[in-house]
């Protein structure tokens, strides 16, 4: 058994620092896992008897069962005599909240608690952060209440960030977005798991198919680029380095230093191992969902097929400027397609269905197009504001897609509430969608160069 | 410790790099005689562990015919001394057209020793078309580092460029090499030629 399995799934949980009082972390955390939480969970605080109709211990020393898992949400100054008698009492691993460690300089107090952790061979994450989200096994140490940040559904993204509030934003954001997650593990001050170990438990993890990262920086630049390299080959990990201004290089000897600043080599560490990288947090997550919902594709040929011609016009930009290519269609593929469309619409690439197109003309179109094995990927651009299009375009794409899995298909769509709730529907259904050509092509662009890398491409 | 630039072309022939000829003098004797041997046009630079950038303080001059080498020899000397008194000597170089590239390296605080390629000439820091891998690369990572870059797209002899990259990060990885600048990394259709260089140890 991985150790880190007692953070993401341990029988047993306790919350060391629970609390009355509903607006305290401790007493949030503590909901979470009563929502939630199948396995047995211990609520740890001198002060209080019963919490939540939950026996409440005075030390986690007393409570009567092994307990895999503590988190722990007390003043910093408490933490090593909380993760010692975690230790005396055999807890595997502990999720640190607690910050007023290194961040502030009180790097003496964070080897203490390492090195009491050490000694009884016990894991921790943190401290100073938001720690373990898990949608599988309903771990949730986020210290915001759920009406302030809702917790998203189920999906195969996991993300490991180095910032907290991101995280929490990101996971509020994916609930109302309807983007499923695995994981989530804001690493803090990572006094011992890190972004590396966390790498190489996702990589390994068949809950997790997309892995997400964020990183300010490394402590182990060439264990991270070693452990990237390793996922890459098995699952897409997406990466964003926040602090790309930040203080140049203090060398100015040569040219190379001066523009060596650690984005810059960063990602180009990134790209040598195969990573892709974000330019930054919008895009972060358009690229893990397409990687989320659609297969790889197995070349660079994207057709286009619209409702209306100013975008079948971006879209087409956007696909040369990203050195992608259009898809020429097969002439039978042509043929069936015009005899399915009106003789005022154009088929060819894009396909512009005109604005009276409803959603069975897309659906008659999109079968034959998606079968054409001249096309890699398709792209559908449908504008919701023209009223001959029914919501059911929601169900033909739906089903167009499942019909065929192999070809990704992503769907741009702009507009206002009305286009939001399809959006909303159509990510549910993992149908990855985006709000402009531009977003769109980029995440079809992410999909066809991780396929290069894994192989699945021919290069040309 | 930026090592002389005549030992740093040494280095870069060791591993097979090409350099633009050149000579290494010590006095205005030595200069005629090798601009003799280049035949003009020759370009003269200071070569002093002092001095890094070269071009704005002076330390650069372009002789186009033989009558102005003495003048021209004078005036390096002259501007070098007001920088510093520590002068290794002039290196008398030819002059070679082409594509302006550049590769360098460094050693960064997280990831060791990396390498950069892309646009080179002086205006490298304003126009910051650059990107950087770890060292050591491969071929591959050589192909997608020139990709990385504009300047990839104009490049004429991607192979030669490619063989110098994988040059470059093996003389860095055995030579202890802590910073590097190949610019102008001077390309054409015969040739990809180092044509200025500084290596710190």
């Amino acid at each position: 058994m991985n150790s880190l399995d007692y953070i993401f799934k341990p029988k047993s949980v306790a919350v060391i620092g629970a609390s009355r009082e509903p607006r305290k972390f401790g007493h949030i955390i503590l909901e979470n896992f009563v929502r939630g939480f199948v396995g047995r969970i211990y609520p740890v605080n001198p002060g209080v008897d019963e919490l939540m109709g939950l026996r409440c211990y005075k030390s986690i020393l007393d409570v009567p069962d092994t307990v895999d898992l503590a988190v722990i949400i007390i003043p910093a100054g408490y933490v090593e005599q909380a993760i010692s008698e975690c230790g005396r009492k055999g807890v595997k691993a502990a999720v640190i909240i607690s910050g007023g460690f290194s961040e502030i300089g009180e790097c003496e107090r964070e080897a203490g608690i390492m090195e009491t952790a050490e000694k009884y061979g016990m894991r921790l994450v943190g401290p100073n952060c938001i720690g373990v989200f898990d949608t599988y096994s309903h771990v949730d140490t986020m210290f915001s209440p759920v009406y302030r940040q809702d917790r998203p559904s189920r999906g195969n993204i996991s993300f490991i960030s180095q910032s907290g509030a991101y995280g929490t934003a990101i996971m509020d954001k994916a609930a109302a977005d309807n983007m499923g997650i695995s994981k989530f593990v804001s690493i803090g001050n990572r006094v011992d798991v890190d972004e590396i170990e966390l790498l190489r438990y996702l990589g390994g993890d068949q809950n997790t198919d997309v892995v997400v990262l964020y990183l300010e920086g490394t402590k182990d630049g060439r264990g991270l680029f070693k452990v990237l390299k390793e996922v890459t080959k098995k699952k897409p990990v997406v990466a964003m380095k926040g602090g790309r201004t930040g203080e140049g290089s203090n060398a100015t000897l040569s040219h190379t230093a001066s523009l060596a600043g650690s984005s810059e080599v960063f990602n180009g560490m990134f790209r040598q191992a195969g990573v892709i990288v974000a330019e930054n947090s919008e895009e972060l997550f358009d690229l893990a969902r397409a990687f989320s919902y659609v297969s790889l594709p197995r070349g660079r040929r994207i057709q286009v097929v619209t409702n209306a011609g100013g975008f079948g016009v971006m879209s087409t930009d956007e696909i040369i400027e990203n050195e992608l290519e259009m898809a020429e269609l097969s002439e039978e593929t042509l043929r069936r397609v015009k005899e399915v469309i009106p003789p005022y619409a154009v088929a060819k690439n894009p396909i512009d269905l005109v604005g009276d197109a409803d959603s069975s003309r897309y659906e008659q179109v999109l079968k034959h197009v998606m079968a054409d094995d001249n096309v890699d990927a398709v792209f559908v651009v449908m504008l919701l504001q023209l009223s001959s299009l029914e919501s059911d375009i929601v169900d033909v794409l739906i089903s167009v897609g499942t019909e065929f899995p192999n070809t990704p298909l992503l769907v741009c769509t702009t507009g206002g509430e009305f286009t939001r709730v399809h959006t909303r529907m159509m990510e549910k259904m993992s149908i990855p969608t985006y709000p402009t050509p531009s977003r769109g092509i980029r995440a079809m662009k992410a999909l066809i160069e991780y396929a290069g890398y894994r192989g699945y491409i021919k290069t040309r | 410790m930026k090592i002389p630039d005549h030992k740093a072309y040494r280095l870069l022939e060791k591993y097979n790099i090409t350099t633009a000829k050149h000579v290494f003098v010590e006095d205005l004797k030595e200069a005629r005689e090798a601009a003799g041997k280049l035949s003009t046009p020759v370009v003269l630079k200071i070569d002093s562990p002092k001095i890094v950038h070269k071009s704005t303080a002076g330390c650069i001059q372009f002789v186009y015919s033989a009558g102005e080498l003495d003048a021209k020899y004078n005036l390096l000397i002259r501007n070098a001394s007001r920088k510093t008194k520590e002068v290794d000597g002039v290196i008398v170089q030819e002059l070679i057209d082409g594509q302006e590239f550049m590769i360098g390296s460094k050693i960064d605080e997280q990831f060791d020793a990396v390498i950069c390629f892309g646009l080179g000439g002086i205006h490298v820091e304003a126009l910051r078309d650059v990107a950087f891998r770890l060292i050591p690369i491969k071929k591959a990572d050589a192909e997608q580092l020139i990709d990385d870059t504009r300047a990839g797209t104009i490049l004429k002899s991607r192979s030669r460029v490619l063989k110098t990259l994988l040059n470059a990060s093996r003389l860095v990885e055995k030579e202890g090499v802590s910073e590097m600048d190949i610019n102008p990394l001077i390309v054409n259709d015969k040739a990809a030629i180092a044509a200025d260089v500084r290596i710190m140890k």
